[in-house]
């Protein structure tokens, strides 16, 4: 083997510098792959996003059809200790599948006695799937009265309470079956559905006869998880999600979409990296400048596509944050792919390449 | 250290091509405008990506002179396809060269306008290149290498898509360059040949006459 000698010290090579203004002054030759790597981020991380949205919309019908129980537990905070007890005592809950449902987040609401009702009661928010399963559609004014109670108390349908301040109407009701503990209770009907970082009480009493007695069935990628997931009687919104959004698993095709478009963009680079290596910058110098601007234009995709999504994100049902936690770590893999496979394409190109690349 | 280009025993071979080239012993001297000529095919182009040292010989060994800043690249090229950054300003692929090795100064800013009126692109360091005639962009290669400051100065066929006039103003420019650095020029152009101090014949990879 010949030898080729000549002597250099330890040069400083202004790669920052050449990366900043390529990406700058090449806006005509950058955007194109701007748009492709934000392609690929959207087509990877949206159809996660969509399907653990569509798994939350129906967690939340099923829910609000009364078909499984929505608890906020302060108790569970050992068990999920993201959930704060702020969060429970703010939370709205269903009762029509109720089974474990602790004192806080079902703290007696205020009821001012008036007229002939002078016995103590409990109220408490109850949801669309409660009054659902009551057989009961309450206006707006009106609460409902377990029929024990509005025995005892001598409340009829159409008599009038103050609960918080407000006068509303009586709706007598008779609880049936698991909800007979509610005899004694006015139930005053709620709205909203906070679903970040909630339990989710699995009942096989309630949801697997739904359809009977309730005249609604859950969706059928719901359905299909429980009968797998008997054993498990309490779960995170997210879980349920997690495990019945059934999204298109693209992101690994994302990965090397991304790799490769990254080797593309040296193809398309190859002249000027081929410059770089002729004025000196050598090997690693050219690779460090290609592999720069790969890292700019990939923060400048991750950016816009996490935007657009966040657009997106912000409509309910909002995905809980223990979820979405996913979203961005898999663009950023995404964009590591990209500057991985220019870094990868540029360094690998031979002294030949340059040669070649140099006469055109 | 000597400041001339020392080629001895030197050979190469493109394996899959089953083509060889050399041995050549060439001393290329600072100061003159060394021209070397041939057939399409012959080597000429190998012969100087040997000398920039693209090329790995297969025998022999090539002696460069040092820069004579330390971190500088000790050759310097202009190629038949006057290679630009074209998105980037006149000036800037003239102070590219500097960047390979630290951040420009002042006086290296001066000195890239001084290399530039010697090319005719004086006044012009702000345009981009995508805005240069091909004979503008093959002079702003040869200010580049100028501006450089290697020892050595390769030139494969500058002047192959030039027209008489700036054909001329390229070798001058060379000629100036031949002041501080060894410049050989692979070329097939006769203008080249008659004006050059030296003149190496290749044929089939080897040398036929010097």
């Amino acid at each position: 083997m010949g030898r080729w000698s000549s002597s250099r010290d330890v040069a400083k090579p202004q790669v920052t510098h050449e990366a900043l203004a390529n990406v700058r002054a090449n806006v005509v030759m950058v955007l194109p792959f701007l748009g492709g790597l934000i392609g690929v981020l959207l087509a990877s991380v949206s159809p996660i996003v969509l399907a653990d949205r569509g798994a939350i919309s129906d967690l939340i019908n099923a829910i609000e059809a009364g078909a499984l129980t929505y608890e906020f537990h302060p108790g569970d905070t050992s068990v999920y200790p993201a959930i704060t007890p702020e969060e429970c005592d703010a939370g709205w809950y269903n009762a029509s599948g109720i089974v474990r449902w602790s004192g806080a987040a079902s703290a007696p609401r205020m009821v001012q006695p008036r007229g002939e009702l002078t016995l103590p009661v409990a109220a408490y928010d109850v949801s669309a799937g409660l009054t659902r399963r009551l057989g009961v559609v309450p206006g707006p004014d009106e609460v409902m009265v377990g029929a024990a109670y509005a025995d005892e108390a001598g409340l009829r349908t159409g008599s009038a309470l103050i609960v918080d301040g407000r006068e509303v109407s009586v709706v007598v009701v008779e609880p049936p079956g698991e909800l007979r503990a509610y005899q004694r209770a006015v139930l005053v009907p709620g709205a909203g559905f906070p679903a970040e970082s909630c339990i989710i009480g699995l009942e096989p009493a309630v949801w697997r006869t739904a359809d009977q007695a309730l005249d609604v069935s859950l969706p059928e990628r719901l359905g299909d998880w429980f009968r797998r997931c008997v054993a498990c009687d309490q779960l995170r919104v997210s879980e349920v999600a997690h495990v019945a959004g059934r999204r298109p698993d693209l992101w690994p095709i994302g990965i090397v979409g991304a790799f490769l478009l990254g080797v593309l963009y040296v193809v398309v680079r190859r002249s000027d990296l081929a410059l770089y290596r002729l004025v000196g910058f050598g090997r690693s110098g050219a690779a460090g400048i290609a592999t720069l601007e790969a890292f700019l234009i990939g923060v400048w995709a991750a950016v816009t596509a996490m935007f657009i999504l966040a657009v997106v994100m912000t409509t309910p049902p909002v995905p809980p944050r223990d979820i979405t936690i996913r979203y961005p770590l898999l663009g950023a893999g995404m964009v590591a792919a990209w500057v991985v496979g220019v870094a990868f394409a540029a360094t690998a190109i031979s002294e030949r390449r340059v040669v070649a690349a140099l006469r055109g | 250290m000597d400041s001339s280009v020392i080629l001895e025993n030197v050979t190469f071979a493109y394996r899959r091509a089953g083509r060889s080239f050399g041995p050549y012993d060439i001393v290329f001297p600072a100061g003159e405008v060394v021209a070397v000529m041939g057939p399409s095919g012959s080597g000429k182009s190998t012969l100087l990506w040997l000398i920039a040292g693209l090329l790995k010989p297969s025998g022999g060994v090539i002696t460069l002179p040092a820069p004579a800043e330390p971190g500088r690249a000790p050759v310097a090229w202009v190629t038949q396809q006057n290679n630009v950054l074209s998105s980037r300003s006149v000036l800037d692929n003239v102070l590219v060269a500097t960047r390979a090795h630290r951040r420009p100064t002042i006086a290296d800013t001066a000195r890239a306008e001084q290399h530039l009126a010697a090319v005719g692109l004086g006044g012009e360091g702000r345009r981009r290149c995508a805005e240069l005639s091909g004979g503008e962009r093959q002079r702003l290669c040869l200010a580049r290498a100028m501006a450089s400051g290697a020892p050595v100065l390769l030139a494969d066929e500058p002047t192959g898509q030039l027209d008489g006039s700036n054909s001329r103003a390229v070798f001058e420019a060379l000629r100036s360059a031949a002041r501080e650095a060894v410049v050989v020029v692979a070329t097939h152009d006769p203008a080249i040949r008659s004006a050059a101090d030296r003149v190496l014949e290749l044929r089939d990879g080897s040398l036929v006459e010097q």
